[in-house]
């Protein structure tokens, strides 16, 4: 009892200090990684490096675990489940996009499509020619690929018009 | 010591209109090889390579890496363009035993490119032999190249006197150091090599530190011994981890047969038997753990107390068997419901055991691919985004991090480096937590196990004072008899185990003598692996490469200060990689200072250089004449030393004159705008394929003719 008292005494007399520890962050909030995989998206599943970008969002949807990995290749191959996953849009990827923009990576074109520049292109080529990194993402984009049609994407967007 | 010699080079193009080719010799000292700038001077070095079958050093692709020249149509000296029908490469040498073989290679025609045929004879320059000479074919560029006996560079090792070593795979195999791997250090190929020091090291064979493991084989350096040596403890260790892991399951089956578990048995051997706790096999008996020695004293004394009573008759015990009844249900009763809470517990461990499982997955996964963007990082690729190395918005340069989420909510972020630590933490924490739960589970289970063989046996006993209560009055007590048939099972059960552990355990025992060694000899290796001799190598490596550095005028560090690196053996400054730190001009002066410096090493050490450097265009970037001329008055020293160097140029005579002034050099120079010329018809004796002009200076600077036979004329005819 005593004791305790002699602590709360010690504590009050003391001066605090508070210091900010850096929080951790996943690795897909990381501005270098997303916008690599946009990269990736533009060459993999895009027509002359160009996608629009409700595409470019499920697509990052997609990308982002392996079930939902899965699930996009699933609805691409025709299979339903009950349990589907329904597409988010993820903010964190419009400012990827921007700051690609930023970066002079991409441009945007009239139609508001998203298109790969020459300095992209060159970044892109780094990143392709590094085969230890982002392994999962090329080939998860490379199965993907270029036949995605609008109708496929609207199933993918909307898998409750069968039921 | 010199470990080859290059004695002449061919290079040979057939056309519908003729042959074209040219013949290149060479002496001892240093060779200066003067051609016009896109008169394929570069052919000549290439063809060198291609002779050899080094042209893994050029590229990964499989095919010809020759100019069109060779491969496709040459163009004569009128302009006038021919279609290449066949072209081969031929290079004679000699070896420090004396032997001379030339190697053949087709560069176009009917042959396979990947076959070399070797001549046993100075094919070049001794065109006609008295008897011909014995020739055989090896192969290129296939598995086996370097290992079976077919394989060319197989025989090109063995002429050199190489032991090739096996290193260390990206995919953590072994392979032989292949012979690519080391010519960087003694051929610079004009396109690509000039960019650092073994530019042109070959990645395909996915060989890990090649550079490094190449630079301790040319230096001749008893590393290799130690890394073996090294390895095989290692693979030993592995091994012994094997056995102990099959061992251990062994006597966890045994314990788990008998109702019991073990106790400070550990995942990896231990260097000492019982180190981590007592080893023993305890079972569980009523409501405790006992040991096993305990046990069996048990169950001794209950079949002690159960034989020394007589058997009673039914009608004698009646009233007793009823209320023995009447507890034995009680006690069963008692057993279920132990048994229930302890399957609860396991079952709701298990539902965290899952959980933990699937969060050690997604903790892999996010340490992969927080790796994968490390290596991204590494890459360093000039193209990555500036905003998140130097944290400024590209557009409105205003301060940011590297996170997507929105900046002004957010206080600092890890870094990468961080956030690897982080998640790796994380990852051994759950680890842990995951250890030791499955130890619980693996404790539960044995006492379920124990407690429902108590449960049958309870059963059975129940079963037989029922039986002995309808039995007729004389006859003898079911029950008593049932009771001491179970103690004496239990009794011969523990005794099995107790034989068949003791066997495991010895084995076990041993595992862990053999650990406790193959530990201690691995720690007693050196920590950096060099050995007297190695170090006073590379000292005097530092201390020619300084030289040299000083002598060719290296500026952006001040040479006195380079050192080599331990780790990597490159020039360093302040313990960074001096390549990085360079200007181009002083960069390429650094290449020249290293490859020399290491051509001189051999000339007083015992090491695996052959003797022989040879250099495309080394003056690069505008390097100034000054620094040319003081690489010439080093390379001259060659002769000495029967070693050779050799340089390719296209400077204009006027340029060269001056720096080789006093140079004891031979001046190979190719006049015409081809260095591949007509070569005349077989009927004329006299004339070689296109023989350049030659001319040796002495040491006192003076030109003399050679009396090479095709000297009257550049072109025979």
């Amino acid at each position: 009892m005593e004791t305790d008292l002699i602590d709360h005494l010690a504590i009050l007399g003391s001066k605090f200090t508070f210091q900010k520890r850096p929080i951790p962050i996943p690795h897909e909030l990381r501005a270098d990684y997303r916008m690599a995989a946009l990269l990736l998206m533009l060459h993999h599943c895009g027509w002359k490096g160009q996608a629009a970008l409700d595409k470019l969002h499920v697509l990052n949807w997609a990308l982002r675990t392996h079930s939902t990995r899965q699930a996009m290749l699933d609805r691409l191959a025709g299979n339903l489940h009950m349990r589907d996953i329904p597409v988010k849009f993820d903010p964190a990827f419009s400012r990827a996009i921007d700051l690609a923009r930023g970066e002079g990576y991409v441009e945007r074109t009239s139609t508001g499509a998203i298109v790969l520049s020459p300095i992209g292109t060159a970044w892109l080529a780094d990143i392709l020619a590094e085969s230890s990194c982002l392994v999962g993402e090329k080939a998860f984009l490379k199965s993907v690929g270029k036949s995605l049609t609008k109708d496929q994407l609207q199933s993918v967007l909307n898998p409750s018009t069968i039921w | 010591m010199v470990k080859l010699r290059f004695r002449a080079l061919q290079v040979s193009v057939q056309t519908p209109t003729g042959e074209f080719g040219a013949v290149v010799p060479f002496k001892p000292g240093l060779t200066v090889i003067r051609a016009e700038n896109s008169s394929g001077k570069s052919t000549l070095v290439q063809s060198l390579i291609y002779a050899l079958g080094l042209e893994a050093m050029l590229s990964a692709r499989h095919d010809v890496p020759l100019p069109h020249a060779m491969t496709q149509n040459i163009e004569d000296e009128d302009t006038s363009v021919h279609d290449v029908l066949s072209s081969e490469v031929r290079l004679e040498m000699e070896n420090h035993n004396g032997v001379i073989v030339t190697v053949v290679r087709q560069a176009k025609g009917e042959r396979n490119h990947k076959l070399i045929t070797l001549i046993h004879g100075p094919a070049i320059s001794e065109t006609t032999p008295a008897e011909p000479y014995p020739t055989e074919d090896k192969y290129v560029r296939d598995g086996g190249a370097a290992t079976s006996q077919a394989g060319f560079h197989h025989w090109l090792a063995s002429f050199l006197d190489w032991q090739l070593p096996e290193v260390a795979t990206f995919d953590g195999k072994t392979c032989p150091l292949y012979v690519e791997c080391m010519f960087p250090l003694f051929l610079v190929e004009q396109k690509k090599a000039w960019t650092g020091i073994q530019a042109r090291m070959p990645t395909q064979f996915r060989i890990r530190d090649a550079q490094k493991r190449a630079i301790e084989f040319t230096l001749g350096f008893t590393v290799f011994d130690l890394l073996a040596k090294s390895q095989r403890l290692r693979d030993e260790k592995s091994d012994i981890m094997r056995q102990w892991q099959i061992k251990t399951a062994e006597a966890s089956a045994i314990a788990r047969g008998v109702g019991g578990a073990l106790t400070g048995v550990t995942g990896d051997p231990m260097e000492k038997w019982g180190d981590k706790g007592l080893i023993e096999l305890r079972l569980f008996r009523g409501k405790e753990w006992v040991s096993l020695a305990d046990a069996m004293k048990q169950d001794e004394s209950e079949i002690g107390r159960l034989q020394a009573q007589d058997i009673p008759l039914v009608s004698a015990v009646a009233d007793d068997l009823s209320t023995q009844l009447r507890t034995a249900e009680n006690d069963l009763e008692t057993l279920h419901i132990a048994i229930t809470e302890i399957a609860q517990d396991a079952s709701g461990k298990r539902s965290q055991l899952v959980a933990i499982d699937a969060r050690l997955d997604d903790l892999a996964d996010s340490l992969a691919e927080h790796k994968s963007l490390q290596k991204m990082r590494r890459m360093g690729s000039k193209h990555a985004p500036k905003s998140v190395t130097d944290h400024r918005c590209p557009t409105c340069q205003q301060e940011m991090n590297e996170s997507l989420l929105p900046q002004d909510q957010l206080g600092a972020i890890m870094s990468l480096d961080e956030s690897i630590k982080y998640v790796e933490t994380q990852k051994n924490i759950y680890q842990a937590s995951r250890d030791n739960l499955h130890r619980v589970l693996v404790i539960a289970d044995a006492e379920l196990n124990a407690l429902r063989n108590r449960e049958t046996e309870q059963r059975s006993f129940i079963r037989s004072l029922r039986t002995s209560l309808v039995s007729e009055g004389h006859a003898p007590s079911r029950a008593a008899i049932e009771a001491l048939q179970s103690a004496q099972a239990r009794r011969e059960q523990a005794r099995r185990a107790e034989s068949s552990i003791e066997e495991v355990f010895s084995e076990l025992k041993a595992l862990c003598v053999q650990w406790a060694k193959v530990t201690k000899e691995l720690k007693l290796l050196p920590g950096d692996f060099f050995s007297q001799d190695d170090r006073a190598k590379l000292e005097e490596l530092q201390k020619l490469f300084r030289d040299h550095a000083t002598a060719f005028d290296v500026r952006s560090v001040p040479p006195s200060l380079i050192q080599l690196s331990h780790d990597n053996y490159k020039p360093e400054y302040q313990g960074l990689d001096l390549e990085f730190d360079l200007s181009a001009s002083d960069l390429i002066r650094t290449i020249w200072a290293y490859l020399h410096s290491m051509l001189e090493v051999s000339r007083t050490n015992k090491t695996n250089h052959p003797g022989i450097l040879v250099l495309d265009e080394p003056r690069q970037q505008e390097t100034k004449p000054e620094s040319f001329a003081h690489f010439f008055q080093r390379a001259q020293t060659a002769v000495d030393f029967g070693q050779q160097v050799i340089v390719a140029t296209s400077q204009k005579m006027v340029e060269l004159t001056p720096v080789l002034e006093g140079v004891r050099h031979k001046m190979i120079e190719f006049k015409t705008n081809h260095v591949l010329t007509r070569v005349a018809p077989s009927t004329d004796e006299s004339a070689d394929p296109a023989s350049p002009d030659e001319r040796m200076t002495t040491s006192n600077g003076v030109d003399t003719a050679t009396e090479s036979e095709g000297e009257e004329d550049d072109i025979p005819f």
